[in-house]
């Protein structure tokens, strides 16, 4: 689930902080500054950057792809590896019995912590990092954004990049207390003194 | 307070708004909203009530219409509120469908009327794509436009005439 394919998904943010002068040159700046490079060739367990929304490929944004007045349409692609656990286990078992019987000693503490790193960072450069595209959509005529995700985790994510990318710009999420007191300022005194009410009628539970 | 303070001490509002979206469904046949809009509400075969905010008790998930609704009804009389549902909503003659939750009101599987497939061109993908954020917009200015009402409704001077006592007498009514 996304915002632009089948059912969707949409959690609401409000885009806060003082407005850059020249807007769409600040845009157009930071999103390439901030575009997705290849994990390929690096250690890295994990590494977000912009994309197309339409294809996690294109990051070159020719004519400006991403604009759709007013809208800024793009895609958060995190790329992530994860270590198999029970592969470096393995691996590490056999590298200790290898340097052991080549030195003739039991390898100390820190050789072994030493070894585990060097495992590690070896297994990291050799797995293909799995790739997850995020909907993000900026409506720059209201100040709000949209990201195609309800996941806690992903939407992090995106509001972190978004923050990385067009600081001093950051994303405020529109969780129904806010979201009230935006659509009605003249009652945001009766909204705060709100408190839960129940319609409990003597029945047990 | 941060957000997430925020999220947790009004998470109410996000309860009783859904609890006043399934009483309309059930208690009014379509609803105006400020802009003029007309919204007909439509409860879906997914329902789960919890207790209000600060108590303990478990939550009630219900599935299906006839008996679960019964069940449901009851968790209502025993002070649970809705924290989340499958709603419909027929907006100016268009039909959507969407599940909520009461902590961030956030859409999921948001079912959108049927627009027109794109032929691959660039232009016609771009004009696809701004038709389904045209809709997806609507439903959200739809979806705010009942929040608004049911703000108002419930910030209003006498409680008899609030959401309140109006939610009291529909859960006492229609007993299973």
């Amino acid at each position: 689930m996304g915002i632009f394919k089948g059912t969707a998904t949409v959690s609401r943010y409000k885009v806060d902080g003082p407005p850059p002068p020249d807007f769409l040159e600040f845009v157009d700046r930071r999103i390439r500054a901030n575009c997705f490079v290849p994990i390929d060739d690096a250690t890295e367990q994990m590494r977000t950057g912009w994309c197309s929304a339409h294809d996690f490929l294109d990051t070159r944004f020719a004519y400006a792809s991403y604009a759709l007045d007013p809208f800024i349409v793009l895609g958060l692609r995190v790329d992530t590896r994860k270590l198999p656990t029970a592969v470096v286990r393995r691996e590490l078992s056999l590298e200790i019995r290898r340097a052991n019987e080549d030195q003739g000693r039991v390898l100390s503490r820190h050789d072994r912590e030493e070894l585990k790193e060097k495992i590690a960072l070896d297994l990291l450069r050799r797995i293909p990092p799995t790739t997850h595209v995020y909907e993000l959509v900026w409506d720059t005529a209201k100040g709000e954004v949209l990201i195609g995700t309800d996941s806690r985790t992903a939407r992090d994510l995106c509001a972190d990049h978004f923050k990385r990318s067009f600081d001093p710009l950051y994303l405020v999420p529109q969780v129904p207390y806010l979201l009230a007191t935006a659509l009605l300022p003249q009652y945001a005194a009766a909204l705060d003194a709100l408190r839960p009410a129940s319609l409990y009628r003597g029945e047990v539970a | 307070m941060d957000v997430y303070g925020l999220l947790r001490e009004k998470v109410f509002l996000g309860q009783e708004f859904l609890t006043w979206l399934w009483c309309m469904s059930e208690e009014e046949n379509a609803l105006s909203l400020s802009d003029g809009t007309l919204v007909e509400l439509s409860l879906g075969d997914r329902l789960s009530l919890c207790p209000v905010m600060g108590q303990e008790g478990s939550r009630v998930q219900v599935r299906g219409r006839e008996v679960a609704l019964a069940e449901a009804r009851q968790a209502l009389r025993r002070g649970k509120l809705v924290d989340g549902l499958h709603l419909g909503l027929l907006i100016d003659g268009e039909e959507f469908w969407a599940t909520l939750d009461a902590a961030s009101l956030t859409p999921k599987g948001l079912r959108l009327p049927p627009s027109a497939p794109a032929d691959g061109e660039r232009n016609a993908l771009d004009a696809l794509h701004l038709e389904r954020l045209a809709l997806v917009q609507g439903f959200l200015r739809a979806l705010d436009g009942l929040f608004a009402q049911f703000l108002r409704e419930r910030c209003a001077t006498l409680p008899s005439e609030g959401v309140i006592a109006r939610l009291h007498a529909w859960a006492g009514g229609g007993a299973a």
